[in-house]
């Protein structure tokens, strides 16, 4: 191994030892103490309510218990390892929904100042699913004008959308076309025409990353690509139709056109496929050997490979990065139109009539150039953001016009069978967490236990206790995704709402889900 | 948030319209929205016609058995795989089989001239190597829709770096014959364990699913 992948000794403690690093602010949060582990530069702090903390905790007695041997890093040990990196503001923070992943945890949020020639970009900060996002679309449907239709719909858009392993995209793209859609994002989508102009206007960064670099991503990563367009993935990625159950803030709903009660909406979570993997694996593997030239570089883990902001790496990172980006708005535009069109088909309508329009898209994978304040002063900042979405408050800049006043719709994607919400930003949220708030549920069981310890029928029994319907591709999956192997979903916006870093707008339960 | 801008002069008017092209109108978008329709439509009748034939199975109790030295084990959102054998060249088959027997059904897969193929692989260190070894059998399976039936490993040489020829039979991936398992996003360094003894050698790999 490298000198570089070596790790610092850590001490090994106790779990009361290490407690005494953390401690509570407030009902919500909990802050992480330097020492936690060695060459921390700032503070660490997570959201968790009381519900939420002792799966946190159970990760740090887990590890504690296998005294260094085998297992893997807690969730708020990753936070603590990502606060040692260089060029790091403000502090690094959790999301509710946090768990333990690559490197940074799941949840995790990590402001880097690009000014500062040591920050650095770390692509295990962005996760190997490059721009993995939810899409909301509404419609001027009623649950009872889709009621009867209910399995036929599902079925509908499960022949429409191709789905899990291996499943090619129906939509035409030739290796000329995958270049021009790396480079133009949704403008791509929309000159094909498989978007509508003011779908656009809905979407984060309009739907494209000017800073990509479509020679940045390599020819392995394009190969993985072309073939993908337009399909929806396995895993956690679906595609479900909701409908509005509570709405608990109705004039923000209503701006945002889901502000009745029985309303269907479509919601579409994917990512960046083969692609984004793709480019994120290779970026690794170079920052990797970046790293063995630049002792400056070394950290606490070996996963949070890094690359100066400044460097070649960094900004060839962060170029690919951006394309792989612009990749999945148009994976997600163009499943659109295909929700669009198994719609239109059902009903015998056109997607006008429907008005099906996009009420917005978040990105939960990414890093991003962003102002924000910091100790009174405006700074420029590369905020990554992995399994945590921006929540912009009212009257910011980038977010569109018809949303200036309610603040960003952020889209919390629930599990197979539970509910998911519509959340809109604070400015509390814009001083505390530098814009950003919890991405789902959060796993809380391994999906192999899932599996063990849940049975196949049991779960769609259970779905089809509550009126929901499901097309999934792959049977092993039913288990793993099923609501029992996440968080509540309803503690995490909870946390997030009491906190003040978000809060709630509509809540939306499903009645069809679409899976890999 | 951006200080307020500074008071600026509006551009100066345009008095004359100029008389280049008309925009181009709308019916131009709908019908580009319309042609892909029905590009779109025809796939989708294949998908549609093939989901009713049903997807392939395989038998239940074939599932519960794993066919080779190898288990996948728990972990929070992703998947530890374990493989084995009597030393490293064995283990590191029975690793290729113990991924493509998460990604589909092993037994599923049958042995076709088109789906060998031959890799040389390189790493500085076994790690490495370990990690360049699965990515090259997963490129294959997402790039070239090649899945795997047996792999055999042989290594020529360890040091200064790890060299091997690794040898692989399968076909040809289609979702009318092969079942979809899960999908595996990457491969990771996230606590990779090699343990070699002169008799048998383990290895643990986590992926990202």
């Amino acid at each position: 191994m490298s000198a570089f992948g070596q790790k610092v000794a850590a001490p090994v403690r106790t779990y009361e030892e290490e407690m005494k690093f953390l401690s509570r602010n407030d009902a919500t949060s909990w802050t992480i103490k330097p020492g936690f582990v060695p060459n921390m530069r700032v503070e660490g702090r997570f959201y968790v309510n009381s519900a939420l903390e002792d799966l946190v905790f159970d990760e740090l007695k887990q590890q504690c218990a296998a005294a260094g041997h085998g297992g893997f890093l807690p969730a708020i040990k990753q936070i603590a390892n990502v606060a040692a990196l260089p060029g790091i503001v403000g502090c690094s923070m959790g999301m509710p929904d946090l768990h333990s992943g690559y490197g940074f945890t799941i949840g995790g949020v990590a402001a880097f100042d690009c000014d500062d020639p040591e920050a650095v970009v770390s692509p295990g900060g962005v996760g190997f699913d490059i721009n993995c996002g939810v899409r909301l679309l509404r419609t001027n449907l009623f649950e009872k004008d889709i009621s009867e239709h209910r399995e036929t719909l599902a079925q509908q858009l499960f022949d429409h959308i191709p789905v899990g392993v291996g499943s090619r995209g129906v939509i035409p793209t030739s290796a000329s076309a995958l270049d021009a859609a790396l480079e133009l994002g949704m403008d791509w989508s929309l000159r094909e025409g498989y978007a509508w102009v003011e779908d656009k206007e809905h979407c984060e960064e309009h739907g494209r990353m000017l800073s990509a670099d479509p020679s940045k991503v390599s020819r392995r990563a394009k190969k993985r690509g072309l073939p993908q367009l337009g399909t929806l993935g396995a895993g956690n990625h679906y595609c479900e139709i909701q409908i509005v159950d509570e709405v608990h803030d109705e004039w923000a709903a209503r701006r945002m056109g889901i502000g009745e009660k029985g309303q269907v909406v479509v919601m579409i979570h994917s990512g960046s496929r083969g692609l984004g993997h793709q480019v994120a694996t290779d970026a690794l593997l170079g920052m990797e050997r970046a790293a063995e030239k630049d002792p400056g570089l070394k950290n606490n883990d070996r996963q949070l490979a890094c690359a100066r902001i400044q460097s070649e790496e960094g900004q060839d990172y962060l170029k690919s990065m951006a394309a792989a980006a612009n990749y999945a708005w148009v994976n997600r535009s163009s499943m659109t139109f295909l929700v669009r069109q198994a719609f239109a088909k059902q009903f015998g309508s056109t997607p006008d009539d429907l008005d099906m329009k996009v009420v917005y898209d978040v990105s939960h994978n990414i890093a991003k150039t962003e102002e924000h304040l910091v100790d009174g002063k405006m700074k420029t900042l590369l905020v990554h953001r992995k399994g945590a979405t921006r929540a912009f408050p009212p009257h910011h800049p980038l977010i569109p016009v018809d949303y200036q006043f309610t603040g960003q719709p952020v889209l919390i994607g629930g599990t197979m069978g539970t509910c998911s919400y519509v959340l809109a930003g604070t400015d509390k949220g814009m001083r505390q967490t530098f814009g950003s708030t919890c991405h789902g549920a959060g796993r809380a069981q391994s999906r192999n236990k899932t599996r063990r310890t849940l049975a196949y029928e049991d779960v769609l029994a259970n779905l089809d206790k509550k009126g929901i319907s499901i097309r999934i591709a792959s049977p092993k999956l039913v288990m793993e995704e099923a609501p029992e192997a996440y968080k509540d979903v309803t503690s995490v916006v909870d946390t997030c709402h009491d906190a003040g870093i978000s809060n709630k707008v509509v809540k939306l339960r499903p009645v069809a889900v679409i899976k890999g | 948030m951006a200080d307020a801008p500074s008071w600026q002069p509006l551009p100066p008017r345009r008095r004359k319209r100029q008389k280049s092209d008309p925009t181009p109108s709308v019916s131009a978008f709908e019908q580009k929205a319309k042609a892909n329709a029905e590009a779109v439509a025809a796939n989708v009748a294949q998908r549609a016609a093939a989901n009713a034939r049903g997807r392939p199975e395989v038998a239940e109790a074939t599932k519960k058995v794993m066919h080779g030295d190898y288990e996948h084990l728990d972990h929070t959102a992703d998947v530890q795989f374990h493989a084995w054998g009597v030393d490293f060249e064995k283990a590191l088959e029975a690793l290729g089989c113990c991924l493509f027997d998460y990604v589909t059904e092993i037994v599923s897969i049958n042995e076709t001239e088109e789906g060998a193929r031959t890799h040389e692989i390189e790493g500085a260190d076994m790690k490495k190597f370990i990690f360049r070894f699965l990515d090259e059998l997963l490129y294959a399976f997402t790039g070239d829709d090649i899945a795997c039936r047996t792999v055999s490993v042989k290594v020529h040489q360890r040091e200064p770096i790890f060299k091997a020829t690794v040898r692989t039979t399968g076909e040809k991936f289609d979702l009318e014959k092969h079942p979809q398992g899960t999908e595996v996003k990457a491969i990771t360094y996230s606590a990779m364990q090699i343990h070699e003894k002169p008799d048998r050698c383990d290895l643990y790999v986590i992926v990202d699913i």
